[in-house]
């Protein structure tokens, strides 16, 4: 006859108080995606946007769905080529602007496009 | 009214969502193992015909600049699910029809239907950057046609309604039966046999003749064309009655070796089928063949092995599959595909317990089989597997110029500047 070891179900003691308030886990995609259908992943490679967070190796959360605003950071296509900059206005025309002094502002083209707009950044210590 | 948003040039468009410099260009992408196309961009469609084979067409591509992908179907069916997803929000009662194509009912829907239908397109191409076109009609089969009809015609801005079609008859007399949805190459010979070229005529012919001399189907189809509903959306969310995984290798298979391990990778992927429909398995039936060129010897041949109880549990799937593989297993033959079955299925709670197994342990099975699905589908497919499936696969299918997993797997990401 075998004899578990123990009675693992058996509860000695008082009950823990906070037992009525465990509620989920946290979940850090429904934190950081509200649109999951339009919400992609890129990385970074370059650096023109370091003095706003973005390093290189940076994951930026972007969420093409978004209607993109003044001081918006977007994904953009540039020449066929995608970035990463800050939209905004410069004598009523669109510009995007690096966070980085050794780059220049880029004025925007009419075959130019905003890919979509960057929700959130991922930065790995 | 039933409406069909079907993707334009879908794999080719997925490829261009993340690679800008494939705009405006011809692309062309491959079947597995490169073998001839299946998808092209409007640009490439001049030049390079559905279905062509890769190998013949090389200097067609080099001489007007085609760009050649293999098949990334990894992206293209998270795409799809995306735009399932943005469809949905629309709709409630909608069909997935294929990886590109849902039909989905407009009833009880508010407001005008054309402008419905523009407000989703938008979205869909606004949030995943694939452009659709959408047809809308009384019945399934006009809607394909008005799908078609939108896609042709760029004033339409994507979307057709088959009421604003001015003159239908005269549009049908020019429409070819074989364009007709569910009518194939050998109904639409002999409908052309009989007389019958355009939908015109196959919309008014009698209806008892085509019942006698085609079948059932073919008589929706023509009441269909008349505005009368007859193919009712399907429910696609329901269980998959058979599953099947197969593919052609990247290289001659001569050895039993490199078999099994197709065999127990294919298995493997049809086992995730299953295991995503919460659903039992009877048979394992496998097939194995030669390339068909005949000089080097034609070989082919199927096996269905019975399991002893319906299961889900892959140990048991995958020794059926080479307890099947073994019995029609010939050496001296240069395969070039295996194919895996799975039949027989059932949901678990109707498994019958085969009585002499009534010691088959299902709940500890279960508890594994979970555990399993769970961690691959949370680390990506095949992180942990039964080790007959190999590691090196030599075997594998040959997809040189595919693109990254860009939506699914964290080391494939888009690199941006």
């Amino acid at each position: 006859m075998k004899i578990p070891l123990f009675f693992n179900t058996i509860k000695a003691g008082f009950p823990s108080p906070a037992e009525d308030f465990i509620e989920d886990k946290l979940n850090l995609n429904h934190f950081l995606i509200e649109h999951p259908a339009s919400t992609f992943f890129v990385k970074v490679s370059g650096d023109s946007m370091i003095n706003a967070g973005i390093l290189p190796g940076s994951i930026l959360i972007v969420d093409r769905s978004l209607d993109p605003h003044n001081n918006s950071t977007v994904v953009a296509v540039i020449d066929s080529e995608f970035t990463v900059k800050r939209l905004g206005y410069l004598k009523n025309e669109r510009y995007l602007f690096p966070e980085n002094p050794k780059y220049k502002p880029i004025k925007l083209k009419d075959s130019d496009e905003i890919w979509g707009v960057v929700t959130a950044i991922i930065t790995q210590l | 009214m039933i409406a069909l948003v079907d993707c334009n040039n879908f794999f080719a468009s997925c490829e261009r969502a993340f690679n800008p410099k494939l705009k405006d260009k011809p692309v062309v992408i491959l079947s597995s193992n490169d073998g001839c196309v299946i998808s092209r961009s409007s640009e490439a469609k001049k030049y390079i015909p559905m279905g062509a084979p890769a190998y013949q067409y090389e200097e067609e591509f080099n001489k007007h600049g085609i760009a050649v992908l293999s098949a990334n179907f990894t992206l293209y069916a998270d795409m799809s699910n995306r735009i399932n997803k943005i469809t949905r929000q629309y709709v409630a009662d909608i069909e997935t029809y294929s990886i590109d194509e849902s039909f989905f009912n407009l009833k009880g829907i508010p407001g005008d239907y054309v402008e419905r239908c523009r407000a989703l397109r938008k979205e869909v191409l606004k949030s995943t950057g694939i452009p659709v076109s959408i047809g809308i009609a009384p019945t399934k089969t006009l809607a394909k046609i008005c799908n078609h009809y939108a896609k042709d015609n760029k004033d339409t801005q994507g979307v057709f309604l088959w009421s604003h079609l001015s003159n239908k008859d005269e549009f049908l007399k020019k429409l070819p039966v074989e364009h007709v949805w569910n009518v194939g190459y050998k109904i639409s010979k002999r409908l052309n046999e009989s007389g019958i070229y355009n939908t015109y005529q196959l919309k008014t012919a009698d209806y008892t003749w085509i019942r006698k001399a085609f079948s059932v189907n073919t008589l929706r189809t023509v009441t269909e064309l008349n505005e009368i509903p007859c193919f009712e959306l399907e429910n696609s969310n329901g269980p998959r009655r058979n599953i099947m995984s197969s593919q052609s290798f990247g290289k001659s298979v001569t050895t039993l070796n490199e078999l099994e391990e197709a065999v127990s990778t294919y298995t493997t992927r049809a086992w995730d089928k299953l295991m995503e429909q919460k659903s039992a398995c009877g048979y394992v039936s496998v097939g194995i063949r030669t390339s068909y060129h005949k000089d080097m010897g034609f070989y082919s041949n199927y096996y269905t092995q019975a399991l002893e109880v319906s299961t889900w549990y892959l140990p048991d799937l995958i020794a059926a599959g080479l307890k099947a593989l073994k019995n029609i297993y010939k050496p001296g033959f240069n395969y070039k595909k295996a194919s895996v079955f799975l039949l027989g299925i059932t949901a678990r709670d109707q498994v019958n317990l085969n009585l002499l197994n009534t010691d088959y342990n299902y709940k500890k099975y279960n508890k594994l089989m979970s555990v399993v699905e769970k961690i691959n589908n949370e680390n990506g497919s095949e992180f942990i597997k039964y080790a007959s499936v190999g590691i090196q696969k030599k075997w594998r299918a040959k997809s040189e110029k595919r693109s990254q997993a860009y939506t699914t797997k964290w080391s494939e990401l888009l690199t941006i500047n």
